[in-house]
């Protein structure tokens, strides 16, 4: 039995587990429910022909999210650079504002930018330049990460398999951002939009600012040492020396906060309808016009999980790469 | 080459160099030695800046160390430093190890660059590894890996803190042997070691530090054979019967 | 000679530090003044009308603690079943709780709050506005609201769980089985008395977690600090106050469980070998 057909036959037996188990979860909660004297008719049919709806609200959620990432970086980064300065004042100024946003849920923080703040100073409605054919630009983009990621095992292989590569990865970043829900660019963002990006990016980045530092002072300080005895100045110091070490510490953090962001936004129905995943989901749950309400709920959870699962399937699969190829690496300092 | 003049520094209430005078000339091996706690490692450490003083002055090559940044970052391309713990950039190759000073603080062609670090690495004897990572090597192979990094700069001075105390016995003599011969390029040196057998034979001084205070200063010679302090009799007779 | 020397130290180390917050406390102020200056010039604080609301928000306060702790207490019961079903032998159990653990992980809280209240409770169950249980009166919403925060943090905290009945070694339980204990004796004996100094500092951060999450149980109507703050908001026109006082009321709750998690954190961490994490 090759390596590859055990893989498929454990894969396909995981599936039949897992199956298994999801039907007796199922069994069990029906079960409840005619206990507790239910008489609720599923009509599973028609809530499926409404997924257009959420398709869009997708979308907006994933636009939602990409934007607070952007910003929740930016700023954590800014305030791990403050919380390592060596000045005192800088330092508890950006400890106050982590302590603050951390302990603050989500929601009151959206709920005191958006009315506290929104109300006083109401921002303008931005229009984002338009960018003809942005999946193909997109699409680009993937396939060029792909290829840095990839680029110290291109030349072992084999041009048949270089061809095969470079055309499924072409077809699949086009496919992807043709049917992608993401527009981006050409639109119109407004003020409640904006100022949930703002108060997601604020309140992630009192996270990520932390996870920044962390990993920064994870780099051991003999380190930095020898960067310096070699006539290195503090930007070449941390850019060839820390920031590379420190990124390996980053990372699993990192994107579990990254996935919780994209859990967040849906917060942001509670403040406006925006027409995010959970607004389109409570539009189309009305018990007086469409009362297959537990179908509509059931879907949004799935759509949830469509997203969400992957994310962070795909943040163990990077953890794992850089734990695997890097953690030999970083072992080498010995203690005396 | 190295002259430190009145120099004294506290680490917040220890004072932990108090008054040292020393003047290493071009070419020179000084050898430190000391308990643990007299301030040797220390000392050396103001030469390259790593340490801030309080008092007195260290010069380089006429290059005030702590006066300015600028300054310190040029002077340093002048020193090189080896130390106790290797301190390889372990997401590095050793050939990037190598490279990366000459290439990014010196801004040399990337050709001469590797050329030089393959001469550099086929010097210290392990041509074959240029493409391992540090965590492949075993310890003397990484020290020697370090010496290399600090040669590839060109330094006018080579420092030295105990390079062989974190290695296994077999690995001390290829490090030591490889001293050796860069004492005998007449290198200007700085080493901070136990090593009493390398002192006796490559070091033109030998200065013993103790609480502090430079006790006693002098040849070899006259260093083990015939030392003036009680305090250095005691500290030889102790190393020597170890 | 030294004793005096020392104190000396002290006293000005304290004074270093005491300087310090003078500094950054003027700092803070500064920056709040002219924020403040520059926000009054738009819009007129009306502080003394918000306090005088302060009742109102203590009764959201009440029911806010009141979800939080049935959410904790349930949730780290619930929680420690799960754990032990995906640890257990049995591969149909532990395949269960895999599910269910990564179902409720991966969707937002707030859905799963609308899955349970408006999905099932008002949908597929058939409605009622109080809940009899045990004979007491619960309010439906508060009862579904705390139900859904227990059955959803029980997914985190039994993680929690997990991780660390499985960082005690299993030499230990193989060491009490060989005694003749059964699983559970040995679990309650000898593993989860060594687990609970591994679990404490991430469960406490957990728990401050799901008392900031009841904060969303206002969607389905519960009278809670969140909920309050924006019916007095849409009532009076001073959001700015009310929600500044929202967010106290929360530090006040937060900040104080945070100081102690830190404190246990340390004082546990001291008993660890070497490298703690």
């Amino acid at each position: 039995m090759t390596a590859r057909t055990r893989a498929l036959r454990y894969s396909l037996w995981m599936l039949f587990r897992f199956s298994l188990a999801g039907v007796v979860l199922v069994a069990l909660v029906v079960l409840v429910f005619m206990g507790l004297g239910s008489n609720y008719s599923f009509e599973w049919d028609k809530a499926l022909e409404f997924l257009s709806w959420y398709n869009r609200g997708l979308g907006v959620t994933l636009e939602l999210f990409v934007f607070s990432a952007t910003l929740a970086v930016s700023l954590g980064l800014l305030v791990a650079l403050m919380r390592l300065s060596p000045w005192g004042p800088v330092r508890d100024l950006a400890g106050l504002y982590v302590h603050t946003f951390r302990n603050l849920p989500a929601l009151v923080v959206l709920l005191l930018f958006f009315f506290g703040l929104g109300q006083i100073i109401p921002l303008p409605t931005i229009r984002a330049p338009a960018l003809p054919h942005v999946e193909i630009l997109l699409g680009a983009a993937l396939v060029a990460v792909y290829a840095y990621v990839l680029r110290f095992k291109w030349k072992r292989l084999s041009a048949g398999k270089k061809a095969a590569l470079l055309i499924s990865l072409a077809g699949v970043s086009y496919l992807l951002f043709l049917w992608s829900p993401i527009t981006l660019f050409g639109k119109d963002y407004n003020n409640i939009f904006l100022w949930g990006v703002i108060a997601f990016g604020v309140y992630e980045s009192s996270y990520l600012g932390e996870t920044f530092r962390a990993g920064i002072q994870s780099v051991h300080r003999t380190q930095i040492e020898a960067a310096q005895s070699l006539g290195m100045n503090y930007l070449q110091v941390m850019g060839y020396v820390v920031l590379p070490q420190a990124l390996r510490v980053i990372l699993p953090p990192l994107t579990s906060t990254l996935v919780a962001l994209v859990k967040e936004t849906a917060l942001i129905y509670l403040v406006r309808g925006i027409g995010d995943l959970t607004d389109q989901a409570r539009q189309l749950a009305v018990p007086t016009r469409r009362p297959y309400i537990f179908e509509f709920y059931t879907i949004l959870v799935c759509y949830y999980l469509a997203i969400v699962i992957p994310l962070s399937v795909l943040s163990q699969w990077l953890e794992g790469k850089l734990g695997i190829s890097k953690a030999r690496r970083m072992a080498v300092h010995h203690d005396a | 080459m190295i002259a430190i003049q009145g120099v004294h520094k506290w680490f917040g209430r220890l004072h932990v160099l108090k008054g040292i005078d020393l003047e290493v000339g071009q070419g020179e091996v000084l050898v430190l030695i000391g308990a643990s706690g007299s301030g040797k490692s220390t000392l050396l450490r103001c030469i390259n800046g790593l340490e801030r003083i309080q008092q007195g002055k260290v010069a380089v090559d006429r290059i005030d160390i702590h006066a300015s940044k600028s300054d310190l970052n040029r002077a340093r391309q002048e020193i090189g430093i080896v130390f106790q713990q290797f301190n390889l950039f372990p997401h590095m190759t050793v050939m990037k190890n190598i490279t990366i000073g000459p290439l990014k603080v010196k801004g040399v062609a990337a050709q001469q660059v590797r050329e030089a670090a393959l001469k550099l690495l086929d010097r210290i004897g392990i041509p074959d590894k240029a493409d391992a990572y540090p965590d492949q090597l075993s310890g003397g192979q990484q020290q020697r890996v370090a010496i290399a990094r600090a040669l590839a700069m060109q330094p006018k001075v080579m420092l030295f803190d105990e390079p062989t105390s974190a290695l296994d016995p077999e690995m001390i003599k290829e490090v030591l042997d490889l001293m050796r011969e860069l004492a005998q390029e007449r290198m200007t040196m700085v080493v901070v070691t136990h090593e009493m057998g390398f002192a006796r034979e490559v070091a033109d001084r030998v200065a013993f530090m103790d609480a502090g205070v430079i006790l006693e200063l002098g040849s070899p010679a006259q260093f083990f054979e015939n030392p003036q302090h009680e305090r250095t009799r005691q500290f030889i007779q102790k190393v020597l019967q170890a | 000679m030294l004793k005096a020397q020392a104190s000396l130290v002290a006293q000005g180390r304290l004074l270093k530090l005491a300087l310090r917050a003078a500094l950054v406390g003027v700092l803070v102020a500064t920056l709040i003044g002219s924020l403040y200056w520059v926000l009054s010039q738009s819009y007129t604080f009306r502080w003394n009308l918000a306090l005088q609301q302060l009742p109102k928000f203590n009764e959201g306060l009440w029911i806010t603690l009141q979800a939080s702790g049935i959410g904790m207490v349930l949730g780290l019961a619930l929680g420690l079943v799960v754990a032990l079903l995906r640890l257990s032998p049995l591969a149909l159990l532990r395949d269960m709780g895999t599910l269910y653990v990564h179902t409720l992980r991966n969707i937002p809280f707030l859905v799963f709050v609308i899955f349970t209240y408006f999905g099932i409770a008002r949908a597929v169950l058939p409605p009622a506005s109080n809940v009899v249980l045990f004979g007491w009166d619960i309010d439906d919403r508060l009862f579904w609201g705390a139900l859904a925060l227990s059955l959803f943090e029980a997914s985190f905290i039994s993680e929690i769980f997990r991780a660390g009945i499985q960082s005690i070694h299993k030499t230990q339980q193989e060491a009490a089985r060989s005694l003749g204990m059964s699983y559970l004796q040995a679990m309650r004996y000898v593993v989860l008395p060594q687990a609970f100094r591994v679990i404490l500092p991430p469960m406490t951060g957990e728990l401050i977690a799901l008392v900031k999450e009841s904060a969303l149980l206002l969607v389905i109507s519960l009278p809670e600090l969140t909920l309050t703050a924006k019916q007095l908001s849409s009532q009076r026109p001073l959001q700015f106050e009310f929600y500044t006082i929202l967010a106290g009321y929360y530090l006040m709750i937060t900040v104080p469980l945070s100081a102690i998690s830190h404190l246990l954190e340390h004082k546990l961490s001291i008993h660890k070998r070497g490298g703690a994490t």
